[in-house]
């Protein structure tokens, strides 16, 4: 029995994960010790992720075009202006990112937004989800879209404290309920698996044969699609396919939101009308 | 060996996992340092070691960004039991750490393929795993040398400590 209860231990560990993922698969509210453990990282996770945006940046420039000087004064100069301007140009870009969330934000007067900002990110290709640094202390629930000024990042699939995971729209397991722009049909907004170094895209599904699509419409979420909103931007259209057999049209969507350059979005936890009850 | 020292390599390999590879990755490749972490213990104090560092990384990452609570624990577990079970004797002990590391990053690669296709979302999983799996399971091999050297340089002052109280009380 002594010799079998690494095994014993380890079947049982098996088992208990397996039914802890089956249970806590879907979008859900994170449980206390969950919540307490992401409140702790959240923070330290956000400096990191704050401090490495930095720095990729300081190299991004460094490699877009530097000259060589050859006094050392002159060097110590250079980089000391470098790490100031490095330094403004950084709160340049925040300064423009949140002028351009308040400008969405004054668009949609009747949502109720709160901004957030991405502390970490899923590692590997797999899933796209981010974790943001508000949750349920701000009022940001399960299913709550979240936006940024280009148009809408995702849903929130689980919220804890003070942080909250997103799945993005470009997620293979998401999908939305869309709407044509201009030809004001119906359709299915899914996530694509990203197999490339082009942009992510996504796939408009479930669209009639015969919809008046080319590239370049304009697909908005359509309002039947939990609590997304009506009228978002989502995307636009990049490429059209016809099924004949299925006698549907599906297309791939170029979102409107770039993701890799994502820092800060907005959570749209309802409506003003919902303010009071 | 410590709870601290193990705790200290796993909360590191997380926020390296988490919020600072994904914003220094080339072309999309990032190592799995976590991977590579559980993997070393595994090899170095055995099944039961490696399968608890295992579980208890991949549950701070099911926390923080994990599909669903478990799932890379149990990714973890399996990985860290794997690996500790590996015979040591057999294969070259310099090369084995990294080869370890890179078949680890194959297999948590197979788990999501599943996990996926379990789903109905396996389309273009294959694409996926030629085009970021493999070139970055390479670079997890590569990050596995000094990584498994810090850990394991860890364990032999530790064992020349023991010997040397030894001698002292002797």
């Amino acid at each position: 029995m002594r010799k079998n209860r690494p095994l014993l231990i380890t079947i049982i560990a098996v088992f208990v994960l397996v039914v802890l993922m089956v249970i806590t698969g879907g979008a859900r509210e994170a449980s206390t010790p969950e919540s307490v453990t992401g409140s702790i990282f959240t923070p330290v996770q956000r400096f990191f992720y704050d401090i490495t945006g930095s720095i990729a940046d300081f190299f991004n420039n460094l490699f877009g075009g530097g000259e060589d000087v050859d006094a050392a004064e002159l060097e110590r100069t250079i980089a000391q202006l470098e790490t100031e301007l490095m330094r403004l140009d950084e709160l340049e870009q925040e300064n423009k990112r949140l002028r351009e969330l308040l400008e969405y934000k004054d668009q949609y007067n009747d949502l109720l937004f709160v901004t957030a900002h991405i502390s970490s990110k899923e590692p590997g290709p797999w899933f796209e989800v981010f974790t943001i640094n508000v949750g349920r202390n701000y009022g940001v629930k399960e299913n709550m879209p979240v936006v940024c000024s280009k148009g809408v990042v995702g849903r929130v699939i689980e919220a804890g404290g003070t942080w909250a995971k997103v799945m993005t729209i470009i997620d293979t397991r998401s999908s939305i309920s869309c709407l044509l722009d201009r030809a004001r049909i119906y359709g299915i907004t899914k996530g694509k698996l990203q197999s490339d170094d082009a942009a992510p895209v996504c796939t408009l599904m479930y669209l009639p044969y015969e919809t008046d699509l080319v590239p370049g419409d304009n697909i908005v979420t359509s309002g039947l699609s939990g609590d997304f909103p009506k009228g978002l931007l989502i995307g636009s259209v990049i490429e059209v396919t016809k099924n004949s057999e299925k006698g549907q049209k599906t297309a791939l969507i170029k979102p409107a939101v770039d993701f890799a350059t994502l820092e800060e979005v907005m959570v749209v936890i309802g409506e003003k009308e919902d303010e009071g009850s | 060996m410590t709870i601290l020292f193990i705790g200290m390599f796993l909360l590191g390999g997380l926020f390296l996992d988490t919020a600072i590879l994904p914003q220094l990755a080339i072309l999309g490749l990032v190592p799995d340092v976590l991977v590579c972490i559980t993997i070393s213990f595994a090899l170095l104090y055995g099944s039961t070691i490696g399968a608890s560092v295992g579980v208890a990384g991949g549950l701070m990452l099911d926390v923080m960004c994990g599909p669903a609570l478990g799932f890379y624990g149990l990714i973890y577990l399996l990985l860290g039991l794997g690996a500790g079970l590996m015979d040591q004797r057999r294969v070259n002990k310099y090369l084995l750490p990294s080869v370890a590391a890179v078949l680890a990053v194959i297999a948590k690669a197979a788990f999501h393929i599943v996990y996926l296709a379990l789903q109905g979302y396996g389309e273009g999983s294959f694409a996926v795993f030629l085009r970021y799996i493999l070139p970055g399971a390479l670079l997890s091999g590569l990050i596995m040398v000094p990584l498994h050297l810090l850990i394991r340089t860890r364990k032999i002052f530790k064992s020349l400590k023991r010997s040397k109280m030894q001698n002292y009380y002797e």
